[in-house]
């Protein structure tokens, strides 16, 4: 991957095994993540996503029991060896579900736990606080009860609550599986522009591949619990053996790949589904498309 | 009953009390309570506590615990006059002479009654004028309990509207599936509750585990923990502490005179 950035998460050959089973989760990881890009890994339910996830944010194998081998490298430290509340400095974690992440039932509230947990002075909270809020945009729920709050609300709120503690890696289960299509877009608006503006890391597992082509500098695909393929969206989609992986392909990267079997620059993003599809169109097919886009 | 004990926000004198002083009054109430066993002070006692509600705004929320505990008192009553062996006969229960109703019997479940409803009020508006993270703060800063107890605690009170919603949730998914949850005896009833039960058993286990995980990626228990705002003592709040003090050593007084105590 990109040689310039310096690491900020390294597997090295590290399995896993949940207690009480008998096959390995996570098989012979190895991944360089750099800091400051934008990764989605992906791949059928049972890949290893989530045990991916896991064992970034600690955990695995801190909380969570079972075998393993290999190491997981934060800048250089091995996860094995920082206790979860020092993790929990360097990876802010969303969950996918958005009830089950929420501690406490007001918004700032919310936001305050992590700083009272990590000793933050009260005086830089109230700093922090508009900053993490504003960042995701919700300013204007600052005094809400979270009960209150839709989905896509109480998923930007969890990832305020992280990135209160100012951490430099934002790690997310499948943080868009239970909010409606408004909702999905709203948490990766937001991500992108934690990615492009602050610089953090994010590091997300997601079913939505058109989401990812979107955004993602770098798609991983599991499969079984073992990298399938690694690269820029662009070449993993092309890459033959996509098609046995379980997973759906965008549906402009689709069209072309059934129109011409990839031999063109292959549209992932909508917008390049439209130019490709005007270059098919004699003429430049100009009108139609324009319309349909605005 | 899913409003039972949650925070009513309202802006009112009780609310911008310091939570230390409320509590002061609740175990105040407590200990006046169990002082006396005199009906007339008792009712005294808990028409104070019904003023405090309501210049707490929060009498009308309370209405449906005052409900539930008017059953609860009734059947203490009832309770008192099967158990209890007095002198004074009023009237029978049941034709023929049987259960006899005594005066004393009727009297002392009454105390009986009043006391428990003034001393679970009190607290019901403690917890109902006060905001969780307050409560946390005062136990834990002031009283100095143990962090995590606390925590702990109030994050079990904090859920129980979530439970009840839950156990809605899966009481419906079972009676879709032609389980009958709420039909038949009460000997079937209860066998039908462990359809329900169960799954909401398994749920919470699975949504505690949830929320041990988003707390411990938070930070929880990384060491010394610092608060973002805690709520100062005013001069109405040490007014508070201390006529509750002074209340308490009147009641002493009063009971070592043998004031508000029927011997019976």
């Amino acid at each position: 991957m990109t040689a310039a950035a310096e690491p900020v998460v390294c597997f090295k050959r590290f399995s896993y095994r949940y207690p009480n089973t008998d096959f390995y989760a996570l098989k012979d990881i190895n991944l360089t993540l750099p800091k400051g890009s934008f990764i989605g890994f992906t791949g059928p339910t049972g890949a290893g996503k989530t045990t991916l996830i896991k064992s970034i944010n600690g955990i695995i194998p801190h909380v969570e029991g079972g075998a393993c081998s290999g190491q997981v490298l934060l800048k250089g430290c091995p996860t094995g060896n920082l206790s979860t509340a020092e993790i929990g400095r360097l990876v802010g974690t969303v969950l996918d579900d958005p009830e089950a992440q929420i501690i406490c039932l007001d918004v700032e509230q919310e936001l305050v736990f992590g700083l009272e947990n990590y000793g933050v002075p009260p005086d830089e909270m109230e700093q922090r606080i508009t900053t993490a809020l504003s960042s995701v945009g919700i300013s204007h729920l600052r005094h809400r009860s979270t009960r209150s709050l839709s989905g896509g609300q109480k998923q930007r709120l969890a990832i305020a609550a992280a990135l209160a503690l100012l951490p430099e890696v934002l790690v997310l289960d499948e943080p868009t599986s239970e909010l409606d299509p408004l909702g999905t877009e709203e948490v990766f608006t937001v991500l992108k522009q934690l990615n492009v503006k602050h610089g953090i890391t994010v590091l997300v597992a997601e079913q939505k591949t058109e989401l990812l082509a979107r955004h993602c500098d770098q798609l991983v695909i599991l499969s079984q619990g073992e990298v399938a393929l690694a690269g820029t969206p662009r070449e993993v989609f092309k890459h033959k053996s996509i098609y046995h992986l379980g997973v759906a392909l965008p549906q402009v990267t689709e069209l072309a790949l059934r129109l011409n079997g990839g031999r063109c620059h292959l549209p992932i993003t909508l917008e390049e589904g439209i130019e490709f599809c005007r270059a098919l169109v004699p003429g430049g097919g100009g009108k139609l498309c324009n319309r349909s886009l605005t | 009953m899913a409003r039972v004990i949650e925070y009513v926000y309202r802006e009112s004198v009780v609310h911008s009390l310091n939570p230390l002083s409320k509590l002061a009054w609740a175990l105040g109430v407590m200990f006046l309570a169990l002082a006396f066993n005199n009906v007339y002070y008792l009712l005294t006692l808990l028409s104070t506590v019904v003023a405090v509600a309501l210049l707490g705004k929060v009498l009308k929320d309370l209405a449906t615990v005052f409900k539930g505990l008017t059953v609860f008192a009734g059947i203490l009553v009832l309770l008192q006059v099967i158990f209890f062996q007095g002198e004074e006969v009023l009237f029978y229960l049941l034709p023929g002479h049987i259960l006899p109703v005594t005066g004393e019997a009727l009297y002392m479940g009454l105390a009986m009654a009043v006391r428990m409803m003034a001393v679970v009020l009190s607290f019901i508006i403690f917890l109902a004028t006060t905001q969780y993270k307050d409560i946390i703060l005062v136990l834990t800063e002031k009283l100095k309990l143990p962090y995590d107890y606390v925590f702990m605690f109030m994050t079990a009170l904090r859920f129980v509207p979530t439970f009840m919603a839950e156990a809605v949730q899966v009481r419906y998914a079972q009676q879709v599936r032609g389980c009958p949850v709420d039909s038949g005896n009460p000997l079937q009833k209860i066998k039908a509750y462990a359809t329900v039960a169960l799954p909401l058993v398994l749920i919470s286990l699975k949504k505690a585990e949830r929320l041990a995980i988003a707390m411990e990626t938070r930070g929880y228990g990384s060491g010394i923990r610092t608060y973002y705002k805690e709520p100062a003592i005013t001069k109405l709040d040490m007014m508070v502490i201390l006529s509750t003090l002074i209340f308490i050593v009147l009641a002493l007084f009063l009971r070592m005179q043998g004031y508000g105590v029927v011997q019976l």
